[in-house]
């Protein structure tokens, strides 16, 4: 009875010893992908919470919601992330228009860094109504023209 | 004597079965449990990465389209069974014409890249102060008021 109860045990304990060899890497992989996973959403989120724009009237530091299609206006990074004006959408009246960053922004501009602020030069080919910048990130910020 | 070693013979031999039989049900069931786990953590990480936003003007009066940004970190399908539109809580069966307007038009909705969606009619999509609700196949979703 003794030997037999121990070949049971043994059994029992290898087999145990077997399944954590087998399925704990794939466990822990999994575990770290989610770990992954949620680090991203962070960042997503945090980058989205750190991007801010404002439009400025040239050479002032007045935040403007209502623009003079006839005014020069700049467009302000005072967020902390890069914005790529490249990937920047923009809604007239709320549907979509294409542009190209030269029609918008002086030639050879690409990024807006923090605390930097580029010129709307295209602002005068926008018809009256919301204008709506949107960032790649989410981040949007809306004036009207009147 | 050969009744007793015949009776410990049975015994071993019902308790290697046991044994065996046990180590079968605990097998079939942690390799359940990491499968399950492993599908699960899959699903929640893609979930993590998934981020959708409405950004539909809300100073925009009646209009033809839904503007969604893909503002996640994954590549995601844009066909009308994979994106589904609720307008007030109603499953929007006319919204079915599905467009990226500012991608590379390779088939599929990448990050940075927003997506337009309107009605196959030309009709106004949706009234001020609707409520509209997108989601994709991966059960991320947002909603927002226009």
């Amino acid at each position: 009875m003794g030997f037999a109860l121990s070949i049971t045990t043994a059994i029992l304990l290898i087999a145990t010893l077997l399944m954590i060899a087998m399925f704990y890497p794939t466990l822990s992989q999994s575990t770290d992908e989610l770990t992954d996973a949620r680090d991203d959403w962070y960042e997503l989120r945090l980058s989205e919470q750190n991007t801010a724009l404002v439009v400025y009237e040239q050479n002032k530091s007045n935040a403007m919601h209502s623009l003079d299609n006839d005014d020069d206006y700049e467009l302000y990074n005072c967020g902390e992330t890069a914005i790529d004006l490249e990937k920047l959408i923009i809604l007239e009246n709320g549907e979509y228009r294409e542009y190209s960053t030269t029609a918008m922004f002086p030639e050879g501009t690409q990024w807006l860094y923090p605390s930097d602020r580029v010129a709307l030069v295209g602002l005068s080919s926008f018809s009256t109504g919301s204008l709506k910048f949107v960032c790649a990130n989410g981040a949007t910020l809306t004036v009207e023209i009147t | 004597m050969a009744g007793e070693t015949i009776s410990q013979a049975i015994f071993f031999i019902s308790s290697m079965l046991v044994a065996l039989i046990v180590v079968v049900a605990l097998f079939t069931a942690v390799s359940s449990l990491s499968e399950s786990y492993t599908a699960k953590n899959v699903h929640t990480s893609e979930q993590l990465r998934t981020s959708v936003e409405i950004v539909n003007d809300a100073l925009g009066t009646d209009k033809e389209y839904i503007y969604v940004l893909n503002n996640g970190l994954t590549s995601l399908s844009y066909t009308n069974r994979n994106v589904v539109v609720f307008i007030n809580g109603k499953f929007s069966s006319e919204l079915t014409d599905n467009d990226i307007v500012n991608g590379n038009y390779n088939g599929i909705w990448e990050p940075n890249e927003l997506l337009q969606i309107g009605n196959i009619t030309g009709n106004a999509s949706y009234t001020s102060g609707d409520l509209v609700q997108v989601m994709v196949s991966s059960g991320v979703y947002d909603t927002k008021q226009l």
